[in-house]
């Protein structure tokens, strides 16, 4: 009997399994990437793009040449118009074989048009929603449409979605493009003293598919991806963007610079140049109240190996290294304050520097926390950098000096 | 008056298997809720506030131990008429018994509303309702004993899962997230404490348990400690939530225990990312072990307030009306958190603490004990 009764309960776990919110694998479609647009009359254009996993999976190199037939595309891009976000997304559904699904969602774009008219309202459902992952979905915002972005063929990572996802991946080997999670940036735009940024992602003219004399054609895509800079924003809405060196000169001080190259003016002859690799970075705000006014002091440690050197350095010499160092900190102060100058001018404190007033200065941000959008253009920041190369590779001595 | 003295036999359990219970009673919702309402008024002090609340929660366990203590072979339910009178004391014996099925309904929604939100909307909340309470059902059937063991394990699981959700998310916990400390003052750190202060004091479900423990000197001990263990577990979901988003965004979530699982990241071992399903485990379990102890406290009460030898004809007929109730109690997840927010944690401490020390001050006036000298 009881034996019976065993057999009947573990049969019922079989049937029971998932109830009513039971969805098969096959029966998802996988959001990958979704960017949003602004449409006509104040409406939500929505693009997601959803791999196709049978071409994906069938090893076939599709998508290379933009001519490719719809077939051997290894994903899709569903695009639909709505009031609001989730009214677009419902419209895309119409189309789909599969029932959307945005969990493994890791790349989220904006059009510049609807970065400038404020994203906060499409915000709210992001939050809201269960499915996306905030710590796991960058943000960026797109220069162009962003449906001819996420359109881009390549035959390595063959959905731009996964390219995107793998460039970021690597973003330490440059800094010089700043991409925030989806939960950071919310973050941000919760805080007073704080605003929000977020990476730039564009469609730039490819160099290898420049036509060669006595070739018929470029089997190179016209278009690459590229991911670029920031965008800073005022409250929900972005008030302008940071070039490459700008972009990283902002993430010195948010403490998000994994790595990169310095190339800065090699001491001993005009026009050479010296490179050095970033191996670790760290950086403080030390806030200040002085009889005129506020001034930030940014303090960066950093350091670099030296990989590269052209002019006649013997870079075995001690008093030449820290030459070296000198100079490379000196560049990277230029860059923090280029970031600074761009900021100040836009009106957007995405460095932090309201929120590391308030965490020295509590009393006092209570009384200027609202005219800090006013404050901010006028504080005075100080840069410190202490550099530091500590290898130099394989050679203590550029070829050419050898003795 | 009927003789007072332990009913029909409930099993022994000691005083280690008492602390289970206590922890096991707390554990499930406040783990899940405490970040969201103490960071709403206390801000990135939430961590004090849960200090403080410790400290009031030691006091409501020892005030609950001194006036166990008096009465080594009853329960709160059966020696209140000893000491207020006959009909007084039947009144405060059945807050007392209702204060567990009260929870207990409030436990089923609360389960609902987060099982609905995040992992099944479609699914209606009467069929998580219905399947928690039956295994609750069940277990109250299996008695203290059985209730215990369960808990042990489950709770093991439970602090051990925490403890590795914790540890993956630590290397993304800032410090300067928690500054600057008191920025508004003690006000909001003391309006904060509230919340946990109450939940800390649900550890007084000993006053129910007292007769079944073996080794009552170890009481006080095992008592502090299971106020120790929650104080932990508490520490780690306020830092690891108001460490990785910020108070403001914690105060904003309804679930930010929920999404701290979800904001696991390491980029060097995938994984071990999104560990919802992880946190969902926890969430289950904890919440039967919840909803099991407040249960079996009330059933229990229930029999001895009527008088009755054996609890267990109570259970079903219980059951079903604390469905009921729950079925009925909230109509929306925002009435729900506004309750429990607002009015659930001072009706808690109005039952664990000013009952309880009301109870004791007149026991003490007039000198009733049932200790053996």
């Amino acid at each position: 009997m009881k034996r019976r009764m065993l057999i009947i309960l573990v049969l019922l776990i079989c049937l029971n399994a998932g109830c009513w919110d039971l969805r098969e694998v096959e029966d998802l479609g996988y959001v990958m990437a979704m960017a949003i647009d602004s449409g006509p009359q104040g409406k939500i254009r929505l693009i997601a793009q959803v791999p196709n996993p049978r071409v994906l999976g069938g090893g076939q190199r599709g998508g290379i040449t933009p001519g490719a037939s719809i077939a051997a595309k290894p994903y899709r891009n569903y695009e639909g118009t709505g009031s609001t976000i989730f009214d677009a997304l419902r419209e895309i559904s119409r189309e789909s074989s599969r029932r959307l699904f945005f969990a493994q969602n890791r790349t989220l774009i904006f059009s510049e048009a609807m970065a400038e008219k404020g994203v906060g309202g499409v915000l709210d459902f992001l939050k809201r929603s269960v499915e996306i992952r905030h710590g796991l979905t960058m943000v960026f915002v797109a220069r162009g449409d962003p449906a001819k972005i996420l359109d881009i063929p390549n035959p390595h990572a063959t959905v731009p979605a996964l390219r995107i996802d793998d460039i970021v991946r690597w973003r330490g080997q440059t800094s010089r493009f700043a991409p925030v999670p989806l939960s950071r940036f919310l973050e941000t735009l919760s805080l007073e003293g704080q605003e929000p940024y977020a990476g730039v992602i564009e469609a730039a003219f490819n160099p290898a598919a420049q036509v060669r004399e006595g070739e018929k054609a470029a089997l190179e895509p016209p278009l690459t991806l590229r991911l670029t800079g920031a965008a800073l924003f005022r409250n929900d809405r972005m008030v302008g963007f940071l070039d490459e060196t700008e972009t990283r000169g902002l993430l010195w001080v948010l403490n998000e610079v994994k790595g990169g190259q310095i190339v800065f003016p090699c001491p001993g002859q005009e026009g050479k140049k010296a490179t050095i690799e970033i191996l670790r970075a760290n950086a403080k705000i030390e806030p200040e109240i002085t009889e005129d006014g506020i001034i930030m002091t940014v303090k960066i440690r950093e350091e670099g190996n030296l990989v590269e050197v052209e002019g006649p350095l013997d870079t075995s010499k001690p008093e030449v290294i820290k030459e070296l160092d000198r100079l490379h900190a000196a560049a990277i102060g230029n860059e923090v304050m280029a970031a600074v100058y761009k900021a100040q001018e836009l009106g957007s404190d995405a460095f932090g520097f309201g929120e590391a007033f308030r965490r020295k200065f509590p009393r006092e941000w209570k009384k200027i926390k609202r005219d800090w959008p006013e404050i901010f253009p006028g504080i005075e920041v100080r840069v410190q950098v202490v550099a530091h190369i500590r290898r130099m590779g394989m050679t203590g001595k550029p070829p050419f000096l050898a003795p | 008056m009927g003789e007072v003295g332990p009913m029909r036999e409930e099993g022994k359990i000691s005083a280690y298997q008492a602390m289970v219970y206590q922890v096991s009673i707390v554990l499930a919702t406040a783990i899940l809720f405490v970040p969201a309402i103490t960071a709403k008024h206390a801000k990135q002090d939430a961590w004090i506030s849960v200090i403080i609340a410790c400290f009031f929660g030691s006091l409501q366990v020892y005030t609950a131990v001194s006036l166990a203590r008096r009465f080594p072979d009853a329960s709160v339910v059966q020696y209140a008429p000893l000491i207020l009178g006959k009909v007084p004391g039947k009144v405060v014996g059945f807050v007392y018994l209702f204060y567990f099925f009260y929870v207990g309904y409030f436990v089923l929604q609360e389960f609902s509303a987060l099982m609905c939100s995040s992992y099944m909307p479609r699914t209606p909340p009467i069929v998580f309702m219905l399947v928690l309470s039956l295994l609750a059902v069940y277990a109250a059937y299996g008695g203290l004993e059985v209730i215990c063991r369960m808990s042990s394990i489950v709770l093991t699981v439970v602090l051990a899962t925490m403890v590795l959700v914790v540890l993956l998310i630590i290397k993304d916990i800032k410090i300067w997230r928690f500054l600057p400390a008191l920025e508004n003052g003690l006000g909001p750190i003391l309006l904060g404490a509230i919340p946990p202060g109450g939940w800390f004091g649900e550890t007084a479900v000993l006053l129910m348990l007292y007769p079944f423990i073996d080794n009552k000197e170890k009481v006080v001990k095992t008592s502090f400690l299971a106020i120790l263990i929650l104080f932990i577990a508490m520490e780690m979901v306020v830092i690891g939530a108001v460490g990785l988003v910020g108070p403001t965004e914690a105060a904003c979530f309804l679930f930010p225990t929920f999404n701290m699982a979800r904001l696991i990241k390491l980029e060097a071992l995938p994984i071990l990312e999104r560990q919802d399903a992880l946190f969902m485990m926890i969430w289950v379990a904890g919440m039967l072990i919840k909803l099991t102890t407040f249960f079996f406290a009330g059933v229990l009460g229930l029999a001895q307030w009527l008088n009755v030898k054996d609890y267990r004809p109570l259970i079903l007929p219980s059951m079903a009306i604390m469905m009921a109730l729950a079925v009925q109690a909230w109509e929306n997840i925002a009435e729900l958190f506004a309750f429990s927010g607002e009015v659930f944690p001072l009706t808690i401490i109005f039952v664990n603490f000013i009952i309880t020390i009301f109870l004791l001050i007149t026991a003490g006036i007039r000198h009733i004990s049932t200790r053996k000298a």
